[in-house]
């Protein structure tokens, strides 16, 4: 397949259709994000296919800029992602699509999901091999109790998943050259081929 | 390939996603922009007021946002949104007592994609005058600017908004190999916004 | 019972031996593909490293295909497996069944992914797959140290009759393993990995088995050639030392030898050259790599302990007068042993 050479602009046109993948892709959400232009052509592009679509949307293409302008500011006031002590998110945001995990989901995530076991704003206190942390799920229990307990959550205890690429990527790399075990073959290489995603 | 669809694919919704995840808030901007007039008109729906609609429309946004650890990337992030912006709404006519615009039964209704949806150009109620004649100026250069596009460009930004195909099944139906496609589509979009966008800017004068 | 007479015909450079462990016989001439396991020594008194050659052997030996199910934290994903070998050179492919579609080839160690969707094949040596047998010897027979064997049954997986293994850690480090190993081959069929309190962290076994299936090795060795049409990636990666790069760890963690040391790019597209140390411990069966990077405020947190399946990962932030750095602990074990790991991290003078 002949690789297409665009402009950025181009790319983002690409983009607000879904039709990028792989690299090109990458970049252009990377274009976008460093680009004042780009930005404005993604808002303009995307109320054009509104507006196309239902005249009525129309109404609000007016005020979308200051719409965001104004979530901006609040989401600065959110616990931001990717920063110490945003481990724990809010639990009444709870949507529809969480009811009834089902025991064996089908992994077909593009990324995996990680179980929240222990999260914690600061390691300050020196833990003791043998002393485990106590699981806080809550958020609100307070700073962490240091306790001979099993690590493991039990069943009765929420369970908090998150996802995180740059974790998966560690993961892919841990499997790639880290993987050292007389199970790797055939087991562990076979486990390994079958549940792990490539990394981006 | 599934069929037809009219939101962009899972892949750039989930990159966003994960992007933000990953501490970028600017890629979840990119989601709202992106969304942000469809989940207002579906708030318009069941309220009344228009600041509430808007109000509801932000913390509909801000609910995702603390949300998005849970959103799980097998589903389309819009419907996952979509959700989330009914129980908003919801929340807030039980908290204000206010009546919704439309019945029980029709929210009821919730799953009916607003994409198919034609229903011309009919402004929201309770806009001002001014809004109104902005919005129906909008639309007059959103519609005139796509007749007078070049026949070719036009057909694939119809085939592509309005019917909702993907370019490989325009590549089919214009019978052009999908990097044409999606050079014409490109160019249409140019097209229309050069004359859209000082309507906006005059409005506002925010910058993104 | 002593392994240094099976260790010194393993560094003599003979092939692979599946005779008799300990006594005093000549290794076994590898025999045509088809034939069985040799005999040896009957199940009940096997010790863990016969168990554990024996398993390898049998992969090393036969032609097989089937389709593999894996469980992992409530997760589940299946492949097709194909896997040939022909004296020593031994090919697998595996075809994903659920989720993002992919293919993956091995040969000995090279391996290869296919991402039909992105149209990306990335390619790999992976020295880790070699390394076996010899991780017997150069740990010292940690596995004895650290595991116990036994034998709790029989049972019956993919229509085949199988040895239940049960492979016991004496200590609270790592974790327990079951494994069924097909009795006259030895091939594992199913092995689940299990925590301290007997909980199944992790399954992977053969719904569906064709053990001696005519699989050409032609036709995978062409699949596995055939990248027309993928940008074919090799991650760069140098090896280096820990001791090199400042790092040691005060206190060995019990069982877990440092096995190599590697920089690996920038994760994430991150500005700059900011590479990852990739520092990797083994005790024959688990394994932990020991992931250290330069801190970034931005780029990296939140603090803590996650888990999927049976591998845990430890994140936190590491400081001390050299500057501030992020370590992510990663490996099949609990998670005070990755504790263990992060404290005894110590940046050399």
């Amino acid at each position: 397949m002949t690789q297409q050479v665009s402009t950025p602009a181009e790319l983002v046109s690409a983009l607000a259709d879904g039709e990028l993948r792989g690299e090109a892709l990458v970049q252009a959400v990377q274009w976008l994000q460093e680009n004042d232009d780009a930005r404005a052509n993604w808002h303009a592009y995307h109320l054009v296919g509104d507006v196309l679509r239902s005249g009525e949307l129309a109404a609000l293409g007016t005020n979308d800029a200051a719409f965001v302008a104004r979530l901006r500011s609040r989401l600065q006031d959110e616990v931001q992602f990717g920063q110490p002590g945003s481990d724990l998110p809010a639990t009444d945001a709870r949507t529809e699509s969480l009811q009834g995990l089902s025991q064996h989901e089908v992994a077909n995530d593009a990324s995996f999901r990680w179980k929240l076991v222990a999260g914690f704003a600061s390691v300050a206190a020196v833990v003791v091999v043998g002393w485990q942390l106590v699981v806080g799920v809550n958020a609100s229990s307070g700073t962490p109790q240091l306790a001979r307990v099993e690590v493991l959550p039990t069943q009765e205890q929420a369970q908090v998943m998150i996802r995180d690429p740059r974790l998966d990527q560690l993961l892919a790399a841990h499997r790639q050259s880290g993987g050292i075990s007389a199970f790797q073959m055939p087991a562990g290489f076979l486990r390994n081929a079958t549940y792990d995603r490539p990394a981006r | 390939m599934t069929g037809p669809t009219l939101s962009a694919g899972n892949d750039s919704d989930l990159l966003l996603v994960e992007r933000t995840l990953a501490g970028d808030a600017r890629a979840f901007e990119l989601l709202v922009i992106k969304y942000q007039r469809r989940i207002q008109r579906l708030i318009g729906r069941m309220v009344r007021d228009v600041d509430l609609v808007e109000d509801i429309a932000q913390e509909t946004f801000i609910r995702a946002y603390r949300a998005l650890h849970q959103f799980r990337g097998d589903a389309q992030f819009y419907t996952w949104l979509y959700r989330i912006a009914v129980n908003t709404a919801k929340k807030f006519l039980l908290e204000l007592k206010r009546d919704p615009l439309v019945t029980e039964s029709a929210l009821k209704n919730g799953d009916d994609e607003d994409e198919t949806s034609r229903s011309g150009n009919e402004p929201i109620e309770e806009e001002t005058p001014e809004s109104v004649l902005a919005a129906r100026e909008i639309a007059a250069v959103v519609n005139a600017a796509l007749q007078a596009l070049p026949e070719d460009l036009r057909q694939a930004v119809t085939l592509r908004e309005i019917e909702g195909l993907t370019y490989e099944e325009i590549a089919q139906v214009m019978d052009c190999p999908i990097g044409t496609v999606r050079s014409r589509i490109f160019r249409a979009r140019e097209a229309i916004s050069v004359k859209v966008k000082p309507l906006l800017e005059n409005q506002s004068g925010k910058r993104w | 019972m002593s392994l240094t007479f099976f260790s010194r015909l393993l560094l003599a450079g003979t092939v692979v031996v599946a005779a008799p462990f300990g006594l005093a016989q000549a290794p076994a001439a590898p025999a045509n593909p088809v034939a069985e396991a040799p005999v040896q020594g009957p199940a009940s008194q096997r010790s863990i490293s016969e168990w554990l050659l024996r398993m390898h052997e049998a992969s090393r030996r036969r032609a097989y295909r089937g389709t593999l199910v894996v469980s992992s934290g409530g997760n589940m994903a299946s492949s097709r497996i194909w896997h040939v070998c022909d004296g020593e050179q031994q090919i697998e492919r595996v075809e994903s069944l659920t989720g993002v579609p992919r293919s993956t080839f091995r040969r000995n160690d090279q391996v290869i992914t296919f991402s039909p969707q992105t149209k990306v094949a990335v390619a790999e040596q992976r020295e880790s797959l070699g390394l076996f047998p010899n991780l017997l010897q150069s740990t010292d027979n940690a596995i004895d140290q650290f595991y116990t064997v036994r034998q709790t049954g029989s049972e019956r997986v993919a229509g085949f009759e199988a040895d239940v293994v049960q492979i016991e850690p004496r200590d609270k480090l790592r974790f327990a393993y079951r494994v069924w190993s097909e009795k006259k081959t030895g091939l594992v069929v199913k092995l689940q990995t299990l925590d301290g309190q007997g909980r199944v962290l992790e399954e992977v076994a053969f719904s569906e088995l064709q053990l001696d299936a005519p699989v050409s090795m032609n036709k995978l060795a062409r699949m596995m050639a055939n990248t027309e049409g993928y940008k074919v990636e090799s991650p760069e990666l140098s090896k280096t030392s820990a001791a090199a790069e400042g790092w040691q760890l005060k206190q060995p963690v019990p069982g877990f030898k440092p096995m190599s040391c590697l920089r690996r790019p920038a994760a994430n597209g991150a500005a700059g050259a900011n590479s990852t140390l990739q520092w990797i411990f083994s005790d024959g069966l688990a394994s932990v790599s020991l992931f250290i990077e330069v801190y970034e405020r931005r780029r990296h947190g939140p603090e803590g302990l996650m888990a999927m399946g049976a591998t845990h990962t430890l994140a936190r932030r590491w400081s001390d007068k050299s500057g501030e750095w992020w370590l992510t602990a990663v490996g099949e074990v609990p998670a005070q042993t990755l504790q263990a790991f992060v404290q005894g991290l110590e940046r050399g003078k």
